[in-house]
Parts: structure tokens; C-alpha cells; sequence
């Protein structure tokens, strides 16, 4: 869920690295493979359409998203193709001692890094502007006008 | 600098986090959150033309940045609006220098 979201926040790259997480998963759990290479699969084409297709949002086309996207597309393509040397590879490691010690607390690390960030504490000097104060927005507008100012609409994620 | 954010994306459940609003790092900007896009609804209504190809979502303003020059009032329309931002921040701080200042 969390790659999901991170895909549609379009701004972070996140959501390739989520494709790739589904596309290790499916090596683990083989009776849910179709499952989890479909999701990694549907991952990289909201991708590859936000940031070479999308019009009205992800016009930030950043190098590094751009490399990770190509990345974990590769990563995927050899989980696909190469399945039993990706299982041959991980076949040396204890992967029940891996996915205690490293996986899970990496993956809650990360999940509680977003969730954090993008909705965590809300607070400061932010005002919520409803019909009934929206006056105040233009009465302070009007207020500075001996000076120039900017008005940035922007989306939190 | 007046920052209004409002909940454009399927990932904007909540208001801005403070760590968002950490983003806007310039000390004169007041920021405030739309969730109903009254700010977005009245520019729009303000401008006498946009295109519609650019930033907008179900006719809603987003991803824009709109430079007023001194002495224009909020019912006036921008000097310059463009977007994205990453795009036209640059266009923007020209529009800016020319004036000679921001607010």
C-alpha cells in the first residue's frame, strides 16, 4: 500500500522502490508470485506514465527518479525472466534470519519515514482557510500590497 | 509569499505536515491550507484566459505560482502565473527582479 501511495505522490520516486520490493517478495513467497509481479508490474507503468506521460502533475522529472525507474524496471525484467538465479542467489542466505534482521526493520523504517513526512503532526502558523474566514486571506493579501507578492498553489504530497 | 496548499492527489488525506511546510524555507511566507480550493476557485475567476493544458485537475488550479506587482489588490489579476512551479519558478523570480522585490 504504501509503494502504491508513494507511486500516485508522484513527486517521490518511492514507488519504484516499491516494484522492486513486490518483485523480491515474489521470489520469497512463490504461490503469490503472479500477485506480487502483477502489482510490481502495474507500479512501473504509473511510473513510467507520470514521468514521461503526465501532463497536469510529476512535471518534476528528476535524474535520480529517471535512473531509479530504469533500475527497478531492470530489476523487475530479471525477476521475471531469471527467477530460479535470483532464487539460486538468494538460496545461500538464511532468509528467515534476513527478513527479521534486515527486511521488516528496514521496511518499518522506511514506511514510518514516509508516513511521518507526508502525515505526521500538522501544527506551525498554518491556517485553514474555509468560507467563512476567507476574507482574512484577501485582507491580508490586499494588506501587503506595498510590496510585490507571489501565491503558490501546491498539493502536500 | 502566500503558500496555499490544498488536496489535489489521492495522497492528500491531511493538512501539510509541519516537515512539508518545512519546504517553504523563506521566512516571509504565510502558508495556509484549502482544503475546499477557494483560493484556486477566485484566481481562476480572476484571470481572463488560462490554458488548458497546463495546471489544472477537474478545472482546479494547482502547481501554479502567480506574481502581483505593488498595489494590486486580490481581486486584480496576476502579473505572471505559470506552472509547474519547478518550471516557472525561474520565469517567476524574473518577473520578480524586474519589480523589484517579493513579499
Amino acid at each position: 500500500m504504501i509503494a502504491a501511495c508513494s507511486t500516485l505522490a508522484c513527486c517521490l520516486p518511492l514507488g519504484f522502490l516499491g516494484a522492486v520490493g513486490l518483485a523480491g517478495l515474489s521470489v520469497w513467497a512463490q504461490s503469490l508470485r503472479g500477485w506480487f509481479l502483477g502489482l510490481a508490474i502495474a507500479l512501473l507503468v504509473v511510473g513510467f506514465v507520470q514521468l514521461y506521460r503526465g501532463r497536469n502533475q510529476c512535471k518534476k522529472r528528476s535524474p535520480l527518479s529517471i535512473a531509479m525507474l530504469w533500475i527497478a524496471t531492470a530489476i523487475v525484467l530479471l525477476v521475471i525472466l531469471f527467477p530460479q538465479m535470483i532464487a539460486s542467489l538468494l538460496a545461500g542466505c538464511d532468509m528467515e534470519t534476513l527478513k527479521i534482521r534486515y527486511v521488516l526493520p528496514l521496511a518499518a523504517f522506511v514506511t514510518v519515514l514516509l508516513v511521518g513526512y507526508l502525515w505526521g503532526p500538522t501544527g506551525g502558523k498554518l491556517t485553514s482557510l474555509k468560507e467563512d474566514n476567507f476574507t482574512h486571506f484577501a485582507q491580508q493579501f490586499d494588506g501587503a500590497a506595498n510590496d510585490e507578492r507571489v501565491v503558490l498553489l501546491l498539493s502536500p504530497t | 509569499m502566500f503558500v496555499v496548499w490544498e488536496p489535489m492527489l489521492p495522497t492528500d488525506w491531511f493538512r501539510p505536515s509541519r516537515l512539508v511546510q518545512r519546504r517553504i524555507r523563506d521566512p516571509r511566507a504565510v502558508q495556509f491550507w484549502d482544503k475546499n480550493h477557494l483560493v484556486a476557485k477566485e484566481l481562476r475567476a480572476h484571470l481572463f484566459e488560462w490554458r488548458t493544458d497546463c495546471c489544472s485537475r477537474d478545472g482546479i488550479l494547482w502547481d501554479v505560482v502567480a506574481v502581483y506587482p505593488k498595489t494590486a489588490s486580490w481581486d486584480s489579476a496576476p502579473a505572471f502565473i505559470n506552472g509547474p512551479v519547478v518550471h516557472a519558478a525561474p520565469d517567476a523570480a524574473k518577473q520578480l527582479s524586474l519589480s523589484g522585490g517579493s513579499r
